[in-house]
């Protein structure tokens, strides 16, 4: 093996016997020998000053060349000297040598007849020896030129999934020698600072074969790596947010899933659904089954912002909740952000669920699809232009009302429901310094019952997102967004209340988010954004000719939201990092309007208006300015665990108009206005997390404390469908919400998955202090979706690689309820007092669902690859209480329980597409 | 203007999954709070009004709970006060010639109780009422949660003409009356011994009557016009016996204010739309009764000042040939261990209408035994 190395020093004697070292140098430090010498010859001396640290004394006996002298004084201190034909010198401990290394491997290195006359430039050669395994290829980054008179340089990309051309988030990038790294943020990108020379870079990820490569650094510099994706053992059996590490991110509160990662979770009538999956994660609940969104810890549903590829989506499910508005089989990953809301995200409260839709495949072109009892998906992906662009389109629909024609019942065979989405994304590489993703979404729900009630939803949206890099180590997005919901809802039950009301919310957003590296140690992010939200708050209008409504303007809103932010990372030494972020918000509700005036310290109602102002076209109305501030700590006790600390202030200016139990298909939305303040919360958290049992484990502990100001509650008794004046029956309320998730999580493995256990508390109080309005008599009462104990458990088990078996176990405690307290008879009929709000609680909730994938044979060489899903729902059949209701029976009050899933409901749906299995 | 037809659609959506069972939660903070029920009209008195306590979730009537010994009067706005008596527990009554409400004049209701507790409601304004112009019905079928197959009934609609006010609000309360037959002749009747019934026909033809108890509330406010063209009230399901000869509907329309509008309105959306998630949340309603010292006290039901127009029609049974009544079923069977049974069954009823001596049940020959009477009501039109 000291041949090897011996061959290094002769790689030196050979090109640069002109430079000579004397006795004269003698005593000098290291750093004052590296001066003299790089003013005396053309050379320059790279090295760690970690690694010089300890040199022994300089001596030199008589005049040596610079190459022998280093490799004598060297060598027995495990260090060496690499030269290079520019006059770089390198000096760094000696690689560590493998004294087993495998001749089949290393022929170049280890041929014996070579041992006397080495290779002649091996730090040239394809091959490098090391420890563990050889690495191919050196990869040089940067010229000489630009990387003069620096010591250090920064390498900056994207790091891709090989095959798919997706970029990897959270993929891990390490220097061997000195153990540093960094990992790739949320757009694949890394940014890694390290001296000049040659390193070895080790790139791994789950699911991906790593890469070890060596890397020459000169300068400055953009380089994209790519991983080969394991063709098949981990494909997708893996579950759970492994992609981001708990223990090291700072983030809190925070949890990514990946499309593959959910692949095998049960299903609902053979629909994969992103936001029933998110119900299983910790802090996470809902209302009931089918019902539309979710409440994250605590917080009313429209305190949660769905964008998908950066466009907002204000209804996000299909069929009034019982289906996601997104296909799963488009979207690459989601993550949700519960506890410290990062500040490049402002106007809502509780959540940001940030849906990033696949990016079509450079290299080839993919088609896959399936087919479910609801559904039939279908998608296709590849190059526009080789390896610069590409398009990936994903459409699903109800392919036909076959379920509804089983029914044999005249009014229900006018009864249709429909619904679908579709999304489209193109992905342009203009250069490696700019990108541009144009992206698209529609989603239609169009549903008839008995041709009395209908509703129309639709959403529709479209971005473009341009990201530029400079300096290799800063990058700009610019993105420009439109999403637009329409609601259109016809009801005529009841022939002379026949209703027609049309609603229809534009969001149009500009963005510019800056983001800057200046050094490894900290990171610092800014921009600014205004969204220009345009209301129709819709007409009414009579629907059929029985139809006495009077027609109805609600008229129009329009309000503006800017908002600039600052945030940043720092760590100001290892172990402790520092995020904090600021973002000042100013929302002008803005004129074309009339503005009605009622007394003061009065109730508003009709009899306590004194005036109407009327406003012109943008004129400003009202305005707010607020400051949304967090602030993040991370404590790093060992490599295995942490502890994090958060806490943040954010306002809301759009709230849902809605007073049901679980938000309703017919809800609106309503901009924050002259009467009503914009919403404003606090939250609290502190995490510990910490990888167990050779960190096949990850658990951790996340506690908050949340507390909401000016919360839009409504007074009892509010009819909410056609309101002129909301302000009338708003009455601003004080949410508190505190508990603690404790997540224990196995990422990967044969056996994987997650297994929660949450403790929530929300608690609402709405009093009007000026006016004396209260709800529930001034007492404070749980909200509808309070479910103190929550436990989830999501497992499975992949037998063979065609054979996998996966189970969810829910329970929860039961949601809150206003059940009758007494019973009383006006004109002999017998009427209801209930009880105050939500006093009582439904049963517990508990189901066990089971799935079992099946996969088509592993042929190499066939057209197209099926999988078979066959799901169970609720396997025990438990009937859990969608809601109870009573009445009056012929001598007494009679109690109900409805149940939507009252017995296992089986479901099987195929998915294929062209290719094998590894495809 | 709910939209209540969500949680049926979904029960059918998932009618393969879906299941309504019943379910009596247990709620035990009963507390029994005083419930004010009864009022003032146009239409002659007396006026009655019933001071009782609320009763827990599951009693039956019989816990009713009625408060004797109360100061009961009815002021009159710049004018008389008329003091009402008990006339049975917990009931009071006005004097018949005494008070007759008067649109356009306001009243309200003052009460003391034994234990010196005082309530009182505002005056409340008598507005004048609305004629009915017509009250139609068409056969119709309608869902219900509880049976698979569609319900047919007489879906009966009311129409008025233009109210007095700009917005006007009404409360329609029903009253059925029917004829019915029963199945079979009473022929034979054992009470120790079997003899023949005089006159078998004695108990076949009777007359029910009953208070429906829904309540049909409507507001103007949203509406083009001030007329009212065929609302919906009454649905009567038809198959049974109450449409099997001749069926009479009884309309009060009462022009009610906004306030006992809301009242109303509130406690008929409760009793409609409990079961869904689509609905807001129950609460307590209360109604115009205030303890003078303590507004937060919770008094349930509501005094109500309405003025009423009334209208009588009848409808004799479906010709649709799709509705059909099942007949009682006979035994024979059970005819020995009858005439054997013990003097505290008796009397026992047969019928020969099939020839020989059949049991069947009582109300199949005998019509009173289901409640109604045999004697014709005044304003029966055959």
């Amino acid at each position: 093996m000291v041949l090897l190395f011996a061959g290094w020093a002769q790689i030196a004697f050979a090109q640069n016997a002109s430079w000579t070292i004397d006795p004269s140098y003698s005593n000098l430090s290291w750093e004052e020998v590296v001066n003299r010498l790089e003013k005396e010859y053309p050379v320059r001396f790279y090295y760690d000053e970690e690694t010089v640290q300890n040199l022994s004394k300089v001596d030199v006996t008589s005049k040596l060349t610079l190459e022998r002298w280093l490799y004598e004084w060297l060598t027995p201190q495990a260090m060496a000297a690499t030269f290079d034909d520019s006059g770089n010198i390198f000096v760094g401990r000696q690689p560590p040598l493998n004294a087993e290394l495998n001749k089949d491997i290393y022929p170049i290195v280890l041929s014996p007849q070579n041992a006397e006359q080495p290779t002649q430039d091996l730090a040239k050669s394809d091959f490098l020896a090391t420890e563990q395994e050889y690495v191919a290829k050196e990869v040089v980054i940067g010229s000489k030129k630009e990387g003069l008179g620096k010591r250090k340089a920064t390498i900056t990309g994207y790091l891709r999934n090989s095959e798919t051309g997706e970029v990897i988030i959270g993929g891990a990038l390490m220097l061997e020698e000195s153990g540093t790294g960094t990992a790739t943020d949320e757009n694949g990108f890394y940014s890694l600072t390290t001296t000049k020379g040659n390193h070895i870079l080790i790139i791994n990820y789950l699911n991906s074969k790593e890469q070890r490569l060596k890397i020459n650094v000169l300068s400055d510099g953009t380089h994209d790596f790519e991983l080969e994706p394991v063709s098949f053992t981990l494909d997708d059996v893996v579950v759970s947010s492994q992609r981001y590490n708990a223990v090291e991110n700072t983030k809190m509160g925070f949890e990514r899933l990946t499309t593959k990662a959910i692949k095998e979770i049960p299903l609902v009538l053979g629909e994969r659904d992103i936001i029933k999956i998110a119900t299983l994660l910790p802090g996470i609940q809902s209302v009931g089954e089918g019902t539309a969104g979710f409440n994250v810890r605590g917080s009313p549903a429209d305190q949660n912002l769905f964008y998908i590829d950066g466009i907002p989506v204000y209804n996000t499910s299909h069929l009034f909740g019982f289906f996601s508005a997104f296909n799963s089989d488009a979207i690459s990953e989601f993550a949700l952000s519960k506890g410290n809301i990062p500040a490049q995200f402002g106007g809502r409260l509780a959540s940001i669920f940030d849906i990033t839709a696949l990016e079509g495949d450079k290299e080839e072109y993919k088609v896959r699809g399936g087919i479910s009892p609801i559904t039939g998906r279908l998608l296709f992906e590849g190059p526009i232009q080789k390896n610069k662009s590409s398009v990936m389109v994903g459409v699903r629909s109800t392919y036909s009302n076959w379920l509804l024609k089983q029914i044999k019942n005249q009014d229900f065979k006018n009864t249709k429901v429909f619904f679908g989405d579709a999304m489209a994304k193109l992905s342009f590489n203009l250069n490696p310094n700019n990108r541009l993703y144009a992206f698209g979404y529609y989603s239609l729900d169009a549903i008839n019952f008995a041709a009395k009630t209908k509703y129309d939803v639709k959403n529709l949206g479209g971005s473009l997102i341009w990201s530029h890099f400079f300096n290799t180590k800063h990058n700009v997005d610019v993105s420009l967004v439109h999403s637009q919901f329409d609601l259109d809802v016809e009801n005529r039950e009841l022939p002379i209340e026949g209703y027609r009301q049309n609603n229809v919310l534009a969001h149009t957003e500009g963005k510019v988010n800056l983001t800057l590296r200046p050094r490894d140690n900290y990171s610092i992010m800014m921009g600014a954004n205004s969204i220009l939200y345009q209301l129709n708050r819709g007409e009414f209008q009579p629907a059929g000719d029985a139809s006495l409504v009077q027609y109805q303007n609600l008229g129009t809103e329009k309000g503006l939201e800017s908002g600039a932010f600052l945030s940043g990372e720092w760590e100001p030494f290892p172990g402790l990092t520092i995020t904090g972020g600021l973002r000042l918000n100013l929302y002008q509700y803005l004129g074309p309007q009339s503005i009605t005036q009622y007394q003061e310290g009065q109730p508003r109602t009709l009899n306590s208006i004194v005036d109407t102002l009327q406003f012109a076209d943008n004129e400003v109305i009202t305005s707010h300015t607020n400051l949304d501030y967090r602030a993040g700590l991370k404590y790093t006790i060992d490599s295995r665990s942490s502890v994090k600390a958060s806490y943040n202030r954010l306002h809301q200016y759009i709230f849902l108009l809605s007073n049901t139990i679980a938000v309703a298909p017919a809800d609106k939305w309503k901009l924050t206005d002259y009467h009503i303040d914009p919403m404003q919360g606090d939250q609290y958290s502190l995490g510990y997390y910490r990888k167990i049992l050779d960190d096949q484990l990850e658990v951790s502990l996340e506690t908050y404390y949340k507390q909401v100001s000016n919360l839009i509650e409504f007074k009892d008794g509010a009819d909410l469908l056609v309101n002129k004046a909301p302000e009338r029956d708003v009455l601003s309320g004080d949410l508190e919400a505190y508990g603690f998730e404790l997540m224990l999580k196995k990422p990967n493995g044969r056996m994987n998955g997650w297994v929660n256990y949450t403790y929530s508390r929300s608690r609402v109080l709405a009093i009007d202090e000026n006016t004396g309005e209260q709800i529930n008599f001034g007492e404070v009462y749980p909200a509808n979706y309070d479910k103190p104990h929550s436990v989830n458990l999501v497992a499975n088990y992949k037998f063979v690689r065609r054979f996998s078996l996966s189970a969810n176990v829910v329970y929860s405690t039961g949601r809150p309820v206003t059940y009758p307290s007494s019973v009383y008879f006006q004109d002999d009929i017998r009427l209801i007092n209930f009880s105050t709000r939500n006093e009582y609680r439904l049963p517990d909730y508990f189901r066990v669902d089971l799935s079992m994938k099946l996969e088509g044979n592993l042929k190499s060489r066939k057209l197209m690859h099926g999988t078979w899903v066959f799901s169970v729902y609720n396997l025990t059949g438990r009937k859990n209480a969608y809601n109870v209701y009573f009445q009056s029976g012929d001598a007494s009050l009679k109690g109900y329980k409805v149940s939507i899933f009252g017995v296992p409901v089986f479901s099987i749906s195929y998915n294929f597409k062209f290719g094998n299995y590894a495809d | 203007m709910p939209i209540r037809s969500i949680l049926i659609c979904l029960i059918i959506l998932f009618m393969f999954t879906s299941c309504i069972d019943r379910f009596q939660p247990e709620v035990d903070k009963y507390e029994g709070l005083l419930v004010v029920d009864g009022g003032i009209s146009n239409q002659p008195g007396p006026y009655t009004i019933k001071l009782n306590r609320s009763i827990g979730v599951y009693d039956y009537d019989v816990n009713y709970e009625p408060i004797q010994n109360a100061q009961v009067s009815i002021l009159e706005e710049n004018g008389s006060t008329y003091a009402l008596s008990e006339v049975e527990y917990g009931v009071y009554q006005t004097d018949s010639s005494a008070l007759r409400g008067i649109p356009g004049k306001s009243y309200s209701l003052h009460i003391q109780l034994p234990n010196g507790e005082e309530y009182e409601t505002p005056f409340e304004e008598m507005l004048e009422p609305t004629p009915i112009t017509e009250i139609d019905e068409v056969i119709e079928y309608h869902y219900s949660i509880d049976e698979e197959a569609q319900i047919p009934g007489f879906q009966f609609y009311i129409s008025a003409p233009e109210g007095a006010y700009e917005e006007n609000y009404y409360l329609w309360r029903c009253q059925v009356t029917y004829e019915y037959h029963a199945d079979y002749p009473l022929d034979y009747v054992y009470a120790g011994t079997l003899e023949e019934f005089p006159n078998p026909d004695s108990f076949k033809i009777c007359w029910r009557t009953f208070d429906v108890d829904e309540l049909y509330t409507l507001s103007t406010a949203d509406f083009a016009s001030k007329a009212v063209e065929r609302v919906p009230i009454l649905f009567q399901r038809i198959d049974t016996k109450i449409a099997s000869v001749r069926f009479s509907l009884f309309t009060q329309q009462l022009s009610i204010n906004k306030s006992a509008y809301t009242f109303y309105n509130s406690i008929k959306n409760q009793i409609a739309n409990s079961g869904s998630l689509y609905n807001s949340q129950p609460y307590q309603i209360r109604g115009n009764v205030r303890n003078v010292n303590d507004e937060d006290e919770p008094v349930l039901g509501y005094f109500l000042v309405a003025a009423s127009a009334q209208a009588r029609i009848f409808v004799d049974k479906p010709t649709d040939p799709d509705i059909e009544l099942e007949k009682c079923g006979v035994d024979a069977v059970g005819v020995g261990p009858a005439l054997a049974s013990p003097p505290a069954a008796w009397p026992i009823y047969f019928t020969g209408y099939f020839g020989g001596i059949l049991l069947s049940f009582d109300g199949c020959l005998d019509c009173r035994e289901i409640g109604g009477t045999i004697i014709k009501p005044d304003f029966w039109i055959d």
